[in-house]
């Protein structure tokens, strides 16, 4: 009897520390004892090299000048997934537009100083409305150090109407400028380069493209000079265009510098790959560019996760812009993250980010 | 007579302690499974 009982009462006590052993050894180790658990993160790490400096003037970054012009010109079509080059797009009659069209653009120059004392030019992107860019090329010396063969690299960051139909605006210049693009370009982007016109849209190419066009793989880090690459991320973005490429300087001293045209794989993503695939990548020095938070200046409660994980990075410098969103930007600086200002010049809305003829240096 | 404990008898307290010690080994043994197969 007295055997049976302290038998009865042994499998008692031991049913509750298997259950109690279990989801305490499960609580320990999300937590406590997590770096002994889990095994280290395996990173493949790709070593660009370094550059001296870096300096990213934005030319436009005001892509288009009316948020509720460009909605309903895509509710008008069908909605967000509709190709691009079929819609619409509303050009004149906007009073807040350049000469009453809403189409602007997005175009940035970057000069990056190598460690050999050369200077690499590079223009990212070439905007929307090819008046609106070439005043702006002009305005800027870009029409002139094209027309130098003076720019070393062309980087389209993706095919979205206003970082690449306004390629006029380039090729006026240069048409044998060698181009760059992320690989998931659709045929009316091949052909709109050759010189194809797309009426509905109103976009064309009078000056059809006689140079090299390299299609940027997406499978791995695309070196371009050392302490340069591009990385290319597969995505679908809205408007029916695919794939989006971005920049990773490695800056000497500094850290590493992203530069970005839209940035729809999302930050945090395009982030936490450089940390995986860069070697440096735990330090991002600096950001520059469209964050694509909130560009119809719209805001949802999931935006405020992002903005304190943006905090956990340690970044030294924010250049955002363009389709990062006012509000966005707001938020930032009440997150005391280091957003760099501007000066509201050259249609730029507001002072509190980077705007058109403002300069990052690194 | 069997001295019984609070929990309700003898045995109890080293069933609990034996249970435990398996219990966080089963935890070790799945994480280690699961980490294993990861690709």
């Amino acid at each position: 009897m007295a055997e049976d009982f302290s038998r009865r009462s042994f499998i008692k006590g031991a049913s509750l520390g298997v259950a109690a052993g279990y989801f305490a050894a499960a609580g320990l180790s999300s937590t406590a004892l997590y770096k002994q658990v889990m095994p280290a993160e395996k990173l493949n790490q790709t070593d660009i090299g370094e550059i001296k400096a870096l300096r990213m003037k934005v030319i436009s970054e005001t892509s288009w000048y009316d948020n509720n012009v460009l909605l309903n010109d895509l509710k008008g079509a069908g909605g967000l997934l509709v190709n691009q080059y079929t819609i619409p797009w509303t050009t004149n009659g906007v009073k807040a537009g350049y000469n009453g069209s809403n189409s602007g653009g997005f175009a940035t120059y970057i000069e990056a100083d190598l460690m050999d004392g050369s200077t690499k030019r590079i223009l990212l992107d070439t905007g929307w409305n090819p008046a609106w860019m070439e005043k702006r090329f002009i305005e800027e010396g870009i029409a002139e150090k094209l027309a130098k063969k003076q720019i070393d690299y062309w980087i389209i960051s993706h095919e979205h109407f206003d970082h690449y139909w306004g390629l006029e605006a380039t090729l006026k210049y240069n048409p044998k400028q060698e181009v760059y693009v992320p690989k998931g370009f659709y045929t009316e982007g091949f052909d709109l380069l050759k010189g194809k016109a797309f009426p509905k849209a109103q976009v064309k190419n009078d000056y059809p493209h006689t140079g090299k066009v390299n299609v940027m793989d997406s499978s791995k880090v695309n070196p371009l000079f050392p302490g340069a690459a591009l990385m290319t991320f597969d995505m679908p973005i809205i408007c029916r265009v695919f794939g989006e490429q971005a920049f990773v300087f490695n800056v000497k001293d500094k850290g590493l510098v992203l530069v970005t045209g839209c940035c729809h794989m999302g930050i945090i993503t395009y982030m936490e790959t450089v940390r995986k695939k860069i070697k440096g990548g735990e330090k991002i020095y600096a950001v520059q560019g469209g964050l694509h938070i909130s560009p119809f200046e719209d805001w949802d409660p999931q935006y405020d996760d992002l903005i304190l994980a943006l905090n956990k990075y340690g970044i030294q410098k924010i250049g955002a812009n363009h389709c990062t969103g006012f509000i966005a930007v707001e938020k930032m600086i009440a997150a005391k993250l280091p957003v760099v200002t501007g000066t509201k010049r050259n249609m730029t809305k507001r002072d509190i980010y980077l705007g058109n003829g403002d300069t990052l240096a690194v | 007579m069997t001295e019984k404990t609070a929990s309700g008898g003898m045995g109890y307290v080293p069933g609990l302690i034996l249970g435990l010690v398996v219990g966080s080994g089963l935890f070790w043994l799945t994480i280690k499974m699961l980490i294993a197969q990861r690709p």
